[in-house]
């Protein structure tokens, strides 16, 4: 083979070596982040089976003080349900939430009555939302307006700019890093109408249980209030069947203090 | 000591408090640190799988508890009059006591709990005990809980007045509605179905005959994200008046929007007629209807520039006084027959037939920490009624300081005039939180009979 057939035969396979590397680039520049945002809510949803935790929130407000709360956690997304009942603080120990479709109950042991809330609302005062505990519905809630590469850490993410298709969402927009290599949220940024960052999710750490991704801490930094964040640990994870009276208002009062 | 002018140890008390209420602040100014991007995702290893997920909590005995577990919650009040020194309970809504209570949950199925409470009725701490709650829990398969003993029952959905609230044994304390109340001894039996549910009570106070059981029997159900109650109360020897009750809870254009109609077949609480001139009390067999309708609005801003609450209730009472005027001018023939044991205490509360309240308040506008609260209640056909308008700052956890005024307003012995004991009406109060449980206010009555300074010191909590 002539010198010149060499460097053509040799340019022709460096072509071929890198058309995959550049088809790559090109599929990787592209995605589906529709379909990405459905894997994120699919993971972090139980469809056929329940899930149950220990929540620890700790709770840092330059404003109102902070506190450190434990609570036991129960979820059944078939019946779009969770049940949060309150086991430290003493003071507020018994206290409940239950969420049933658009019902929300709040329990208060000492009047033992229960009353209505919304979703929307920041659980106690916290900066976590009471919708933070419910099953994720970004792809529902939410189109894709702008995507881009960035870097996390260690971690190559994408970065989706998110609008919300509907008015009843917690947040209006969101800016979402998603990790590459597995898809994970690793970090959101939540916006006002008026595009005013209202607060910054971080989820630094998951859990994988069958095939679902839980995280098992997240950090929450108001936005408004320098100086405030509510950091939640996860612990005692667990998949396995609850009893059906859980999701009951009668359950709530029973096991309230 | 000069009557006229505080004392040297009240001037002193108010340094002391000016020097608590500084360190909060500087407190506040603290740095706070949280952990860098970079610190939180330096990790590749970002998933773990747990080894252990059979450590459920709801497997893990998490509705049981190991012996019996004690709790309480206590309230402490003492007053100073800076003035002359004298010492005081504060009056208002502010009341000492000290509750106890057990909790003791063998199994997930049985229970047991108690709470007494001593209520002390002077600055020396005289005082009555009594069991506010003492039942036992059983349940069945996780299908039909009951209850058995002395337990509250709250039925109604109203804030100011509740009608339909028929088992508790005492009205909602309008200047502290949340405030807990007591229930009857009573066996009640619940079933959850679905999201609804169905209760049945015997309620058995003073019983030494089976005439003498009130059953009672109501059930909860969701439609959408509405929530309705309907219900009856049943006493075989009459001496309490059958009623029936239902109640509702509607979310409508944004607003939670809650109602309760009863209907009940005579009265037992007796009524005072004036015909005669001169007061005669009596009961009815007649039926007559009450209800409240009423209104819970939230907004929040997102950006947290303001928050505002506003409420609203308005309330039929079909068994109040036809002649609205009838009970301030009979005043004092009335004390005497709540002396004389004719009447209790609480029969001159609640007698009118139209009352209103609203409530609406402003917080932590623009994040500067000052807030608006106006509240208003009435007896309508008297036309007395209760007004408050209070401008409050709190720029920091532990300090707030309000400044306004209130007046209990109406004809001489109307009902909210009579309620008013102390006779102040406008007032400023600051309020320094020294741990999350102990609160010291300064207040200065502005004029009536009470309007000199005072420094109330308060110590409250559950535990």
């Amino acid at each position: 083979m002539s010198k010149r057939s060499r460097i053509r035969a040799f340019l022709f396979l460096s072509f071929l070596a890198a058309f995959p590397a550049a088809y790559a680039q090109t599929a990787d520049a592209n995605p589906d982040f529709r379909k990405i945002l459905t894997l994120i809510d699919e993971r972090s949803t139980f469809p056929k089976i329940d899930f149950s935790a220990v929540v620890q929130m700790k709770t840092t407000d330059p404003e109102k003080g902070d506190s450190d709360e434990k609570s036991a956690f129960f979820r059944r997304d078939s019946l779009d349900a969770f049940l949060i009942l309150q086991l430290e603080p003493s003071t507020k120990k018994g206290q409940g939430m239950l969420l049933v479709s658009d019902n929300l109950w709040k329990y208060d042991p000492v009047s033992r009555k229960f009353s209505h809330s919304s979703l929307k609302d920041n659980y106690g005062d916290s900066a976590a939302k009471n919708s933070d505990f419910r099953s994720s519905s970004k792809a529902k809630d939410y189109k894709v307006a702008a995507a881009s590469s960035g870097a996390l850490g260690k971690f190559d993410c994408w970065i989706l700019e998110l609008e919300a298709v509907r008015d009843d969402v917690t947040y209006p927009f969101m800016k979402l890093w998603v990790s590459k290599s597995d898809n994970l949220l690793l970090k959101a940024e939540e916006y006002s109408l008026t595009r005013r960052l209202l607060r910054t999710s971080l989820f630094p750490s998951y859990s994988k249980l069958a095939d679902k991704y839980i995280a098992t801490r997240s950090i929450f930094q108001d936005g408004l209030v320098a100086g405030k964040r509510t950091e939640i640990i996860i612990t005692d994870l667990s998949v396995k069947a609850l009893p059906d009276d859980m999701f009951t208002k009668s359950y709530l009062e029973k096991v309230g203090k | 000591m000069n009557a006229n002018r505080p004392s040297r140890n009240a001037v002193a008390s108010l340094l002391l408090l000016a020097s608590l209420i500084a360190s909060p602040l500087l407190a506040a100014q603290e740095a706070n640190s949280s952990e860098s991007d970079d610190e939180l995702f330096g990790d590749a290893a970002l998933v773990t799988v747990p080894t252990e997920t059979a450590k459920d909590i709801a497997g893990a005995g998490f509705e049981t508890s190991k012996g019996l577990l004690f709790g309480g919650d206590l309230s402490l009040v003492q007053s100073v009059d800076l003035w002359n020194g004298n010492l005081s309970q504060a009056k208002g809504m502010r009341t000492q006591n000290l509750g106890l209570n057990f909790d003791a949950r063998p199994s997930d199925s049985f229970r047991v709990y108690g709470r007494g409470q001593y209520t002390m009725t002077s600055a020396v701490m005289d005082g009555t005990f009594s069991i506010q709650e003492l039942f036992a829990d059983v349940s069945w398969n996780r299908t039909v809980n009951l209850r058995v003993g002395k337990q509250a029952a709250n039925w109604g959905v109203g804030y100011w007045w509740s009608p339909a609230d028929i088992l508790s044994l005492s009205a909602i304390d309008q200047s502290d509605p949340s405030a807990r109340r007591a229930g009857p001894v009573a066996i009640k039996a619940s079933m959850p179905i679905g999201l609804n549910q169905a209760s049945i009570y015997a309620t058995t106070d003073a019983t030494d005959n089976i005439d003498q059981i009130g059953l009672a029997g109501r059930f909860e159900f969701v439609l959408g994200d509405s929530e309705f109650g309907l219900g009856g109360y049943y006493r075989r020897d009459g001496e309490v008046k059958p009623r029936l009750v239902g109640t509702a809870t509607v979310k409508f254009l944004g607003v939670n929007w809650y109602g309760e109609a009863v209907g009940s077949f005579g009265s037992e609480v007796p009524t005072v007629g004036f015909a005669s001139g001169s007061p005669v009390v009596s009961t009815s067999d007649e039926f007559f209807f009450q209800g409240a309708a009423g209104f819970t609005w939230t907004a929040t801003d997102q950006e947290k520039r303001w928050n505002i609450v506003a409420m609203g209730e308005y309330y039929f009472n079909g068994r109040g006084a036809e002649d609205a005027a009838a009970y301030a001018d009979h005043r004092a023939q009335l004390l005497g027959l709540v002396a004389g044991g004719a009447l209790g205490g609480s029969d001159l509360l609640g007698y009118g037939r139209h009352y209103a309240g609203l409530y609406a308040s402003a917080e932590d506008l623009w994040s500067s920490g000052l807030g608006l609260v106006a509240e208003w209640r009435s007896n309508l056909g008297e036309a007395s009624g209760y007004g408050r308008l209070v401008a409050a700052y709190e720029p920091v956890a532990d300090f707030r300081a309000e400044a306004g005024g209130e007046i209990h307003y109406g004809p001489d012995g109307g009902e909210y005039v009579f309620m008013n004991g102390t006779g102040e009406a406008g007032y400023a109060v600051a309020s320094l939180r020294l741990w999350t449980r102990t609160t010291i206010d300064v207040a200065y009555p502005l004029y009536g009979e009470g309007a000199r300074p005072r420094l109330t010191l308060v110590v409250s909590g559950r535990f």
